[in-house]
Order: structure tokens, then sequence, then C-alpha cells
């Protein structure tokens, strides 16, 4: 039997073991331990109250001291004390029971309460406990139901902590394998706070040298108050944008950006791939499809150019046939007459969309030389009205021009081109209008980055769609292929016009159009220096009086070259007789050769024979000695009579090079009869009087 | 139970005695009780351990008991009838170790009446195994054992197994012989209670938050009127052991070994933080009446038949050391004609008799009766 003093140190004791571990199983052990070491118990153990599926209450075993004992016939015994989960009234009646002995066959087993978490049993084999141990008891049951509650609640955040670990571990995983990349910026500081290794090999720097890193001009190109999240309020989600690696090297990804708070900290989480290889594929689609797309408007180009140029070809050869069978036929002269201007007509057309075609190849080679000069724009304007009037009075429409302001009397610029560029919009203007009106306006606008004199070219014609505006200034693309049927055309104008305005200081521009309403162009070229420019107000538009531009020229006098000798170098036997017709038509005699070295022999001889030719028609290209070689090698020997090139090749450059040559002056195939006398007819003067064209 | 005792406790006597006795017909089991002094050696005696065919388990103690007689040289081999399973227990001083895990129970059945237990009494954790031994079987069956070594206190290889002769362990063998144990001491209280404040295993740090051996001194200079130091710590304070409080029995001896690091008391066995604890002494005849009662307590426990028995003396070490020549009247005390008398003077001892909790002692009597 303890003494008083003695129960005191066993409970003191006991108190001490209770609560050493925060886990269930090790604090029970080490209390229940000591409960039987210090009491002399042979078993003993800890019951728990838990809740089934249905709610009910029954007790559990938490700890059983020894580990055989429920192999023990005793421990049978003591379960069947405890209550039935089903029944809540032997539930409590059993509670209120508490504390009890029961008898065992070889001992007692001692049951107690153990607050609300459960229930306490003892089992001594030789000796009850006593009355006073059993109260005694009461308090450090208590206490330790409270270390079991605690040990539970620590189990429960333990469990919880365990959980976030292994939602951490697994989130750590998701990161680590993803192959899109991640950051976690600060939105206050954009300082970077974590980044997955997708987003760093991404970056090219490892990770203690990103963290901690301002995301600005480290890896997102804005500056600082630009994030186009947190200032620009910009929806970042599956947008292309632009990654900075440790290189600096700019990487095309596809982003999306999501502002959350974690921790209680405002963060940007950033998902990110690289679409480098995406990028590229899309280039070189792109590119294929432009180049296709090329392909496909040369190829309709060259169809569009086949029936533009055949159409008149058919015209041409069609009519001639007429004319030749119609020797001796039952042709009236009006009806030759007839057949021999459309001939013209469609030989003009053609040589109109051969000069298209040489324009846009210079201008798209790069070689295509504008040359401004100081000229009269109200000219212009005037000369291309008389030559569209007449175009529009054919289709049945009205033109007007209009000044919307004063002009200045001269401006600096290319007055070809401004009229070709006039007459191509114009042209376009009457072509692509039913009824109504084409206008043309014309005015100063004196703005940066400097004064231009505008034309605006307004029609109420078919108008343009949205879709077609896209392909206008195209090469080789009208509005659309329907339009080129329907209204035939290169398609060139538009685009040589542009090109031209460009080279000008301007630009053609669709102003406005509405389909079946309507359209305007807008050209404009620098005006150039206008500081000293007298100024005309010409409001009501008016303009030197036409010249009718349709009306054939008068066909040189046949006596224009009476009594003149020419030297005709030409390989092309058709040539050779149509212009051998003309010139002997003016009065001209005229000996022909067939090549440059035959040339200069004929030249040579006669001049050394005291007959030189007085004038020396050459042409270009030839077999054997062409015409700068025949000409350089006359020129060599001495010959100085004058030496007119015909080439075929139009450019100014071709010019230069035939005056290069040696040649005085120049005549352009095909051949227009009057240009050409009036030419040799220039020269024939000069030989008489004074040079036409400079010393070189 | 057939026993045999050799004398000189040769390794090559060793090695007969148990292939003669692994060869008996009626010999299951091997129980050997061997004495420091015959300088066993893992080296020496492993493969004759080894080559044992039936189960084997002992210790080496600082002396053995035979009959009425006590030796320092030699050994008794003794065979059992039944066949006991044999499990070791490594690391008796690892405070990591889990010996209810370690432990395995399913090597008993329902037949299991009595476990021999041996442990190196010079391992820190010998309470820590007892606690677990109950907290496994608990009095499912009768504990007898106590702590091999040697009284150098130098921890060496002193248990022995089929596995040979190991350190650090303990040797747990279960048998369906039949048993009775009866335990006692004999100390009674001088001084205490004081209250365990600070202790790590088996070294007592401080009581009632004073230096343990400046408690501990104070008690005993003024009882035993001798100067108390380190130097001679044990020829004194083999008198005065500690006993630790327990309900319904007496208390549970604690043997204080040596002084260390000036302050701390090595003990025998553990000595929980927390507990209370009491110092104690005794006289022969008190320590002589308790051995007589130990044989008592084990013989009321024994329900076989009382013609076929033999008595294994567990009996301390320091119990000697105390009562010198008077010794004799220990083995007196516990002898009966006609019954075969085998034990060891251990460093400490295990006995519970399926009543109390199972506990380690020190400068205890432990009687087993044993059918056989």
């Amino acid at each position: 039997m303890l003494s008083a003093e003695q129960l005191q140190l066993v409970l003191y004791e006991i108190s001490l073991s209770i609560g050493s571990s925060f886990e269930l199983q090790p604090m029970l052990r080490q209390a229940l331990s000591t409960y039987l070491r210090t009491l002399n118990c042979s078993a003993g153990g800890v019951f728990e109250w838990c809740e089934d599926a249905q709610d009910r209450r029954s007790l559990q075993a938490a700890c059983i001291i020894p580990r055989s004992f429920p192999r023990n016939p005793a421990y049978g015994t003591i379960l069947r004390l405890l209550p039935s989960p089903a029944d809540d009234a032997e539930r409590t009646r059993f509670m209120q029971s508490l504390p009890l002995v029961s008898a065992l066959p070889d001992g007692y087993c001692h049951v107690m309460p153990l607050g609300d978490f459960g229930l306490i049993f003892l089992v001594t084999m030789h000796h009850e406990l006593n009355t006073l141990i059993i109260k005694s008891l009461a308090r450090l049951n208590n206490k330790l139901a409270a270390a079991c509650h605690a040990c539970r609640q620590s189990d429960a955040l333990q469990a919880g902590e365990e959980k976030a670990i292994e939602e951490h571990r697994r989130q750590q995983a998701i990161l680590d394998t993803v192959q899109a990349g991640i950051v976690v910026i600060d939105a206050e500081t954009h300082t970077i706070i974590e980044a997955n290794p997708a987003a760093l090999r991404l970056i090219g720097a490892p990770k203690e040298k990103v963290l901690g890193r301002v995301c600005h001009g480290f890896i997102c190109p804005a500056p600082p108050g630009r994030c186009p999240v947190t200032d620009l309020h910009e929806t970042v989600d599956n947008t292309e944008r632009v990654l900075l690696n440790a290189d600096g090297r700019e990487i095309p990804i596809l982003e999306t950006v999501t502002r959350v708070v974690l921790g209680g900290r405002d963060v940007l989480i950033g998902s990110f791939v690289d679409i480098t290889g995406r990028k590229q594929m899309e280039e070189q689609r792109r590119a294929k499809e432009m180049a296709e797309a090329a392909n496909e408007a040369k190829s309709a180009f060259i169809a569009n150019m086949s029936h533009e140029i055949r159409t008149p070809m058919t015209a041409i050869l069609g009519f001639a046939e007429v004319l030749l069978e119609a020797e001796g036929a039952s042709q009236t002269a009006q009806e030759r007459e007839q057949a021999a201007r459309t001939i013209k007509r469609n030989g003009e057309y053609l040589l109109t969309i051969i000069n298209d075609i040489l324009d846009l190849s210079k201008i798209e080679a790069g070689k295509m030389d504008v040359e401004r000069v100081p000229c009269r724009p109200c000219e212009i304007v005037s000369e291309v009205s008389a030559l569209m009037k007449g175009k529009a009075r054919e289709a049945r429409l009205s033109f007007e021009v209009e000044y919307a302001g004063p002009v200045p009397e001269t401006i600096c610029t290319a007055p070809a081109r401004v009229r070709q560029i006039l007459i191509n919009l114009i042209s376009n203007a009457i072509k692509f209008t039913d009824r109504g009106a084409v206008r043309l306006v014309v005015r100063f606008a004196d703005e940066p980055p400097e004064p231009t004199l505008q034309f605006d070219v307004m029609d109420t014609g078919v108008g343009i769609s949205q879709e077609q505006i896209g392909r206008l200034f195209q090469p080789f693309m009208q509005a659309d292929a329907s339009m080129t049927r329907a209204y035939g055309g290169t398609g060139l104008g538009l685009v040589i016009s542009k090109r031209f305005a460009n080279m000008l200081g301007g630009d053609v521009v669709l102003v406005e159009s509405q389909p079946g309403r309507g359209s305007c162009f807008r050209a404009s070229v620098a005006a150039g220096d206008i500081r000293r420019a007298k100024w005309i107000n010409n409001r009501a538009g008016t303009v030197p009086p036409a010249e009718d531009r349709h009306a054939d020229p008068p066909a040189p006098s046949s006596t224009a070259l009476r009594n003149c000798h020419i030297l005709f170098a030409e390989d092309g036997p058709d040539n050779q007789q149509l212009i051998a017709l003309i010139l002997r038509k003016a009065g001209a005699e005229v000996t022909v050769v067939e090549n440059g070295q035959q040339a200069v022999q004929a030249a040579l001889a006669a001049r050394d024979g005291g007959r030189t030719f007085d004038l020396i028609l050459m042409d270009m290209q030839m077999p054997v000695l062409d015409g700068y070689a025949a000409t350089r090698l006359l020129r060599q020997r001495n010959y100085t009579g004058p030496i007119v090139a015909l080439t075929a090749h139009a450019m100014a450059s071709d010019r230069d090079k035939c005056i290069q040559a040696g040649c005085d002056d120049y005549a352009v195939k095909p051949i227009k009869r009057e240009a050409l006398v009036g030419t040799i007819l220039k020269h024939l003067a000069n030989t008489a009087g004074e040079p036409l064209l400079p010393p070189r | 139970m057939i026993t045999k005792l050799d004398r000189s406790g040769s390794v090559e006597k060793l090695g007969i005695l148990l292939d003669e006795m692994a060869q008996h017909a009626e010999v299951q089991s091997i129980l050997v009780l061997a004495c420091d002094a015959n300088g066993y050696t893992p080296e020496a005696v492993d493969a004759i351990l080894r080559r044992v065919s039936v189960p084997l388990f002992g210790g080496i103690f600082p002396e053995i008991i035979y009959e009425k007689e006590k030796l320092s040289q030699g050994l008794i081999v003794a065979g059992i009838a039944d066949r006991a399973e044999v499990q070791v227990i490594p690391r008796l001083s690892d405070v990591q170790a889990d010996y209810s895990a370690m432990i395995d129970d399913s090597r008993t059945s329902g037949d299991t009446k009595t476990m021999i237990v041996f442990v190196d009494g010079l391992a820190r954790r010998i309470s820590a195994l007892v606690e677990a031994l109950f907290n496994v079987f608990g009095l499912q069956f009768n504990y007898v054992g106590g702590g091999a070594g040697s009284l150098s206190f130098q921890q060496k290889p002193c248990v022995l197994t089929n596995a040979g002769l190991v350190q650090d362990s303990a040797v747990l063998a279960t048998l369906p012989t039949a048993s009775g144990v009866g335990v006692s001491h004999g100390w009674t209280d001088i001084a205490g209670p004081f209250e365990v404040t600070e202790s790590d295993r088996n070294v007592i740090q401080t009581l009632d938050w004073k230096p343990a051996f400046e408690v501990y001194r104070s008690v005993v200079e003024n009882h035993a009127r001798k100067p108390l130091t380190a130097g001679n710590f044990f020829e004194i304070a083999k008198s005065y052991p500690f006993g630790i409080i327990k309900l319904g029995t007496e208390k549970i001896v604690r043997d204080p070994l040596m002084v260390q690091d000036e302050n701390s008391l090595v003990c025998v066995g553990e000595v929980p933080q927390g507990v209370h604890v009491h110092i104690l002494t005794g006289d022969v005849h008190s320590l002589v009446c308790a051995a007589g009662r130990a044989l008592l307590l084990g013989q009321q426990c024994f329900s076989a038949l009382p013609q076929c028995r033999t008595t294994l003396f567990i009996d301390c070490i320091s119990r000697t050391l105390f009562l010198e020549e008077q010794f004799n009247r220990e083995l007196e005390a516990v002898y009966q004609e006609s019954v075969s008398l085998i034990g060891a003077l251990t460093l400490g001892e295990i006995a519970n008799s399926r009543r109390d909790y199972l506990e380690f002692y020190n400068k205890t009597s432990v009687v087993g009766v044993l059918e056989g």
C-alpha cells in the first residue's frame, strides 16, 4: 500500500510523463507506460471516441499496452463493458457510471473517463486500485485527455502541413517538368520572385542570376512605368510578345499573364512558350505565299498582257489583211481609210502598253530617273484636260477642272511624269465610270514636310470595296480580276503613277471610295522651291484652248526633203521599206544599206568621192557592225555629217548612249512620219546653220 | 534439465560440453552460464557457438553459481528438454532503436510459459528493452534473466548466441517450460524521496536540481560515517543503492557504479527523469531473508510437479560484494536438497511472475523455479 506521500510522488511522475510528444501514439505509450509501471499494472489502454459513417459515436482503441493484450481473454471482457455505438442512452449511462472497477478472472479492470476524448483502463493482477488512487488520477486523466486532444489537433495540423507540402511538391514537379516557361513577378516592384527551369532555359541564365532582378529591361523590353499589365492595363492572354534573354536577344513568345494575390502578395504569373520555330514557319509560309501570289500575279499579268496585246494585234493584223485583199476589190476609199485608222489606233495602244511595261520595269529595277525642271502646272493641267475631255466626251461623261485656291505659276517637277500620272488617273476614272462626271480638283497644300501640289481625281463610277482597296497599288493587280475582264487594262497605271509620284516627293492615294458611288484618288507632287513663284488664282479652271490630240498631224509635204540624199542603215527589210518609203515620199533620195559596216563604207566612200550624204539615219541594232560601233568608227574617221540614231529603246539612257556614240539625234521606233521628217529637217538645217545639240 | 559444470572454463571444454549437450537425445535447447575470468572472445568461441545445432543462449558473468558454490572461473552448460525460440536484439545502447518494433512477437505461442533474458549489463538502454518486452508481451509468461558483463565495467562481448559472442545486445529465449519466479532485495529506505530532475538513460545528473553526487554523498557520508569520493565510490556505494517507488511491491533498486563528470552518478539500469528515488541500505540479515523470500515466491508461483525442477538463481553481483563472506548464506537460503541449483551473479536482474509490471532490477535476488 502506498503512503499518501508516495502516492503524490507517483502521481507527480505520471503527470510529468503526460504530453511528452505531440504525436498521439508516442505520447500515449509514454504516459501509459508510466501509469502501468508506477501503479504496477499488468495492462492498460486508452479508447477514443470516434464517429462512424452514420455519425454514431463509438470507442476505438487508441493505445493498448502490452501489444499482445488484445489476445488476452481479459481484453474481451473489457470490450464487453463498453457501450454499443447505436445506443446513445446506453453511452450516456456508461459514461455516468465511470469510474468503475470490474473484476477479471485473475485481476481487476479500472475504467476511468478521459474527459470528452474517451476513456482509460488499467488492469491489475493482484491488487485493486483503491478509491483514493482512482480519485487522485482523475485530474491526471483530464490532463491526459487534453494532451490527447492537442495531439489530434497536431496530427490534423501535421496532416494539413503534409498535404500542403505534398501539394507544393506536386506543383513544383509540374513547374519543373512543364515545357512552358513560368515566372512569378512582384506586381509592385516588378522583381522576379520565381522562375521554373523552362523559363530559365529560355532566359539563358541560372536561377540565382534571375531571381531578384527587375523584369524591365531584363526579360521584358517594356521600360519601367510601361508594364503592359500593371501600367498600361493591357490584357496579355495568349498574346504574341517578346522575351529578352540574358544575351539581350529577342525571343518571340506567346504569353499569358495573370495577376493574383499569393500569400498576401500581389504578383504577376507569366507563362510563355517560345514561338521562334512557329514564327520562322510563318515567315517561310508568308514568303512562300507571297512568292506564290507574285507568281500568280505575274501569271495573271502575262495572261492579261497577252490579252491586251493580242486584242489590238487582232485588229491590226485583221484590217491589214482586209486592206491587202482589198486590192482591186470593191472597197471604198472611206472603208480603206477606216481600216488604216483602226490599224493606227490599235498600234498606238500597243505602244502605250509597251511603254507602261518598260516604265514599270525601269521603276522596279530602280533605274527610272526623273529630271525635275521648272514648269507651269496650269499648262500641264491644260494639256491633260484637253486630251481627256475628248475621251470623256467619247464616254459620254462630263469632265471638269477646278482650282481650289491659288497655285504657284511655276513649280519644280518632272512635267512629263506629272502629265502621265494625271492621264493615268483620269483615264481610269473615265474607264470605270458609266455615267456622271469626272472632276479634276487642283490645290496647293503647304503642309510638312514640304509643300505639294495636289490633284484630286473624282468620279461617279463603280467605286471600290474595302476588300478591293487592299489590292490597289500592287503591281500586276487591278482591284480584282473581274475588273480586268470587264474593263480591260493592265492594272499598271496606278502602280506607275504612285511610283512616279513617290519619286517626285508625293504620293497617289485613294481618298475615299464607295461601291456604286464613285472614288476619289489624290495625286500629289512636291512643288519644290516656290519662294519666288507667282501665284495664279484660276478658280474657273480655265485652260488654254485644247488641241485635239486625236486629230492626226498633217502629213509632211512631199518636197520637205527634196534634194536631200540620205544614207539609211537598217537590217530589217520591213523597216527598210517603210522608212525608205516615208523618206522618199518626203522628197529625199535614199541609199539603203543592211548593216553598220556597209554604212561606214558607203558614207566614207561618198565623202571621199565628194558626194557626202546629207544625213545618215542609223539603226543602232544591226548585224556585222551595230549602229553604235559604226557611228564611233565614222567619227573616228572624222566624218562630220549628221547622224540620227534610230532605235527601239525608248529610255533616256538609251538616248544618252546614242549621243555618246557620236549621233547627233535620236528617233524612236515605231516611227512617226512627221516626227522623223521633222528631226531630219532640223539637222539638215543645222548643217547649214548652227548645230542643234550642244557640243559634248 | 541436464546440467554440466566445468571449472576450467576453457574454450576447448566449452566446445566439448556444447557438442555433447547438443547431441544429447533429450536436449532441445542449451543454456550457458560462463565466468568472465574464462576470457572468452568472439574470435575464440564464435566458431564453437555457431556449430551448435540446437538453440543456444546464455551469458558471461562476473561469477556463476552451481549448487551451493559460486565460481569465478568455469562454465555451466544446461540442456533443456524444451525447444527455445531465440532472438537477438542488437543496439542496446542506441537511443534511436525502437525495441518494440524490433521484437518479433510472432515467435511466441500460447504454449510459451517462460522467457529467459540475458542482456549486456553495461548497455545503456536495458530498461527501454524491458519496457518494450512488457509493451509487446505483457505478462503472458514469466520472465527471468539478468545482465551479463564484467566487473571491470568495460563493455565487451558477453551475450552468448548461436551466432556467436555479442556485445551491446540481448538474447531472448522463449520456452514452453513451466516456471515460477520470485523477486526480492531486502534494501530499505534511509533518505528520500529525491526527484530525478535530470538524467540521461542510466546517468543521474541532478536530484532535486542539485548535483546528484552532492546529494548522494551528503546522505551516504552521514550514514556510513566515511568520506565518499570518486576514488572509493563503489566500495561504499555498493551498500547504498537507489530505490524507485513502485505501487504494491518493493522499490526498484538502482545500483550506482561510479561518478561521472564529478557530479553525475552512473547506475546499472536506467533512471527515468521525473521519478522519485530513495537512498536505500541493507544488512546481511535483510538480504539473506530477501533471497529466501524470492525462493518462496518462486515456488508459490510454480504450478508444475515439484519433484522435477531446477532452480535458476539470478543474484546481483553487488550483493556478493556487499555480503562478502556472508554470501554463502544467501546460497543456502535458496538451495534445496534434490533440486539442481544453477545461476549467475549479474549486473542487474530481470524478473516477473505475471503479477507485477516487468522491471529491470539491481541488487536483487531473483529465483526462477524451472520445470525439468
